[in-house]
């Protein structure tokens, strides 16, 4: 089989797998895991796939076959999204992939900028993997005030990015 | 999004959701499609702060653009894939003719990520030939709107890496320095052996000497110098087999010869034609940018490799021609008209007797570098260090690991499987093939290292040859390296080596099915720096302390 074709279609799709398979478990660790028991299926698939079609699409098939293998594993987990809207998070995320795309690019600049006190705390969520619980209890606050604090970076982080790709889009034209 | 959204949303995220608040997430998703497209904004950026922070810790300074092309020009995604493939083959050939071709691809299409494009944006390769016959260049040359390159972000993981340094194997485009209009054909090539240098002006002298090792010569005798010039039709040879040579064209197109290495007829790069010369015998590594005014052709005594916007290699031996395509698709064809198309990490022989097929290459060096580490949980991170193979180490200052006593000085270990915290590499390897396994670390500790230098490594698919007796118990598939403290920097160690000899004979590990393959690294007694494992089916003893890992293409 052809690696490097294989590893070309696999890393433009890895982000998108990603996300879909946290939106599918609700779970950083578990995604990772099942993230290579994807790529691993990818690979041996990949002599199946026909290359008329989109990788991602067929990609997201075999994720979504992994979830369906993982779920019945785990025997009934409720506190996990149910896969008919999965299949619209996955349809929605295919549509954005370029826009996407443009947005990663932009948010990486945008996490630089950050207050330096935003971002220790951001580290110590994506970083360090910290539940909310225990980042809580890290900078004393309740889990409350650190959910809302962390939606306001991100809102933040949003509007930043918005303000790139405008200032980017001016500039264009 | 109101609040509540955007709260569900970070605590599903964080995965401390209930099921209340999942069941309450997935009504707001079902009936807003505004609130689905802000939901999977969210998972993109989760996903991008998670890599953002992984590959940003400690201050370890953003890899340069120029190790992170894009997938698609890459050369090298390949990189952990072509390194260790690379490094193999290098080691198995006696002659090596390596010729690196631009990329077909329009510069900067080829060099621009597009992640979640793939598709869309998918380059489709097309054979380049590899006959006697010449035809007419297949690829256009690049268009003046192509965008330029744009900066890599610098949390892409291993695979993408490899494909990035694989780019910067591959020598950028270049404007053409040959003029546009057509020229007449060529003049007749001189006997080879003429000495023409002192008489051929800079568009007639296609190759200038940039560098000699040892001793080279022109036209049989005459002693070459750097810097000289050498004109069409000339022979040039290395002497002897530790000499070697750098020649370059006049557009950057450069050839590394080795020792005992012969190229003659070389011929005028304006030509219509394209460039041309031919290895008569030894190895040739060429860097070659896109050849806007035709293929470069490279005869052998078996065939012509015509060079358009590939990446290959080949062999001359007196009995044959191996073609070992690193990048996109060859043609090969043989002199009695039989031809086989050859992709990205297939190869082919071409010589008398000698079934014509594309045949997988083997993968029989692999080095994971720190670069192409992935990391979980809160225990390792990546680490500028000056000492490390690559200047960057996967650090562990502290575990919460534990070690269980058992009775006397024995430990015994919990079961990794389930932890939370490690490194984890992905990779290509072949099946059915023994690879030693050897660690390169230090223990960080100034006093009781003894107790301060153990790591374990967890291969998915991988059977291992020996079995960690502290770990032995709990059913792990997974083997414990120890005696860095008998380092007092870093140092290679192949398994349980804390008695200095234990590890002479190292780990193996034989993956069960060939293709895409995961090890996880995990804390065992910090703190430690890992700086690389090398994977290798020909590595059977401890290298030295100061041996760095084969280098992978492009470094």
């Amino acid at each position: 089989m052809d690696h490097r074709r294989f590893l070309q279609h696999f890393v433009g799709s890895e982000r998108l797998l990603t996300g879909y398979l946290l939106a599918a478990t609700g779970n950083p660790h578990e995604a990772e895991d099942l993230l290579q028991e994807v790529s691993v299926a990818l690979w041996e698939g990949f002599d199946r796939f026909d290359e008329k079609r989109s990788f991602s699409a067929w990609a997201l098939g075999i994720a979504r076959h992994k979830v369906i293998d993982w779920r019945g594993r785990r025997g009934r987990r409720e506190a996990v999204l149910d896969l008919d809207i999965l299949d619209v998070v996955g349809r929605t995320a295919l549509g954005e992939s370029e826009l996407l795309a443009e947005r990663r690019s932009a948010l990486h600049r945008c996490i630089d900028a950050l207050p330096e006190h935003l971002r220790e705390m951001v580290g110590l969520r994506y970083r360090d993997g910290l539940p909310l619980e225990d980042l809580a209890a890290r900078i004393r606050r309740n889990v409350g005030a650190i959910q809302m604090a962390l939606v306001r970076v991100r809102r933040s982080l949003r509007e930043c990015v918005d303000r790139r790709l405008t200032q980017a889009s001016e500039a264009g034209r | 999004m109101n609040d509540e959204f955007d709260l569900l949303v970070e605590a599903y995220l964080a995965g401390s959701a209930g099921e209340a608040d999942a069941r309450r997430l997935e009504e707001l998703l079902r009936n807003d499609p505004a609130a689905v497209e802000t939901f999977v904004r969210a998972l993109d950026e989760d996903v991008a702060l998670r890599k953002h922070f992984s590959f940003d810790p400690e201050g370890a300074e953003p890899r340069p653009a120029a190790r992170r092309p894009s997938p698609l020009s890459s050369a090298r995604p390949i990189p952990s894939l072509w390194g260790p493939l690379i490094a193999g083959a290098t080691l198995f050939m006696a002659l090596l003719l390596w010729v690196a071709v631009s990329d077909p691809k329009p510069q900067g299409q080829a060099r621009r990520p597009e992640r979640g494009r793939d598709d869309q944006e998918q380059v489709r390769q097309r054979p380049t030939e590899i006959e006697p016959e010449r035809r007419a260049p297949v690829e256009a040359p690049p268009s003046p709107k192509e965008k330029p390159d744009v900066p890599r972000e610098d949390e892409r993981r291993r695979i993408e890496r490899e494909l990035q340094e694989a780019a910067k194997a591959a020598p950028k485009a270049e404007p053409s320095r040959e003029p546009a209009p057509p020229r007449p054909p060529p003049p007749p090539r001189e006997p080879a052996g003429t000495v023409a240098a002192e008489t051929t002006r800079t568009d007639v002298a296609p190759i200038g000497v940039d560098r000699i090792e040892g001793q080279a010569v022109v036209a049989g005798k005459t002693p070459a110098t750097a810097g000289m010039r050498l004109g069409p039709g000339q022979d040039f040879e290395t002497v002897g087999a530790r000499s070697s040579a750098t020649l370059s064209f006049a557009d950057g197109t450069l050839i590394d010869l080795a020792g005992d290495s012969l190229i003659r007829e070389i011929a005028d790069p304006a030509a219509a034609r394209g460039k041309r010369l031919t290895l008569a015998r030894g190895t040739l590594l060429a860097r070659v940018v896109r050849q806007n005014a035709g293929p470069m052709t490279i005869v052998t005594p078996h065939g012509d490799a015509r060079v358009l916007g590939t990446t290959f290699r080949i062999v001359v031996d007196s009995a044959s021609t191996r073609l070992e395509v690193v990048e996109g698709k060859v043609q090969l064809k043989r002199r009695d008209g039989k031809s086989v198309d050859v992709s990205a990490g297939h190869g082919a022989v071409a010589g008398a007797g000698i079934e014509l097929v594309s045949r997988p290459l083997p993968i029989e060096e692999i080095v994971l570098l720190p670069d192409q580490a992935r990391v979980s949980g809160n225990e390792w991170k990546l680490v500028k260090d000056p000492a490390a193979a690559s200047g960057v180490a996967m650090e562990a200052a502290e575990t919460a690991y534990k070690l269980k006593k058992s009775g006397g000085d024995t430990l015994t270990y919990d079961s990794v499987r389930n932890r939370t915290a490690y490194v984890f590499f992905t990779f290509m390897a072949d099946a059915n093939r023994d690879y030693h396994v050897w660690i390169r670390g230090r223990s960080m500790a100034t006093t009781d290292r003894k107790f301060h230098d153990e790591v374990a490594i967890e291969p998915l698919n991988g059977q291992l040859s020996q079995k960690c007796r502290q770990l032995g118990g709990t059913g792990d598939n997974a083997y414990c390296y120890t005696g860095w403290c008998l380092y007092p920097a870093y140092g290679w160690l192949g398994g349980y080596g804390e008695d200095g000899a234990s590890d002479a004979v190292p780990l193996s590990i034989r993956f069960s099915r060939p293709g895409l393959q995961t090890l996880k690294l995990y804390a065992i007694e910090t703190p430690m720096r890992i700086d690389a494992i090398w994977l290798s089916s020909t590595q059977g003893a401890r290298p030295a302390a100061e041996q760095r890992p084969p280098l992978r293409e492009g470094k």
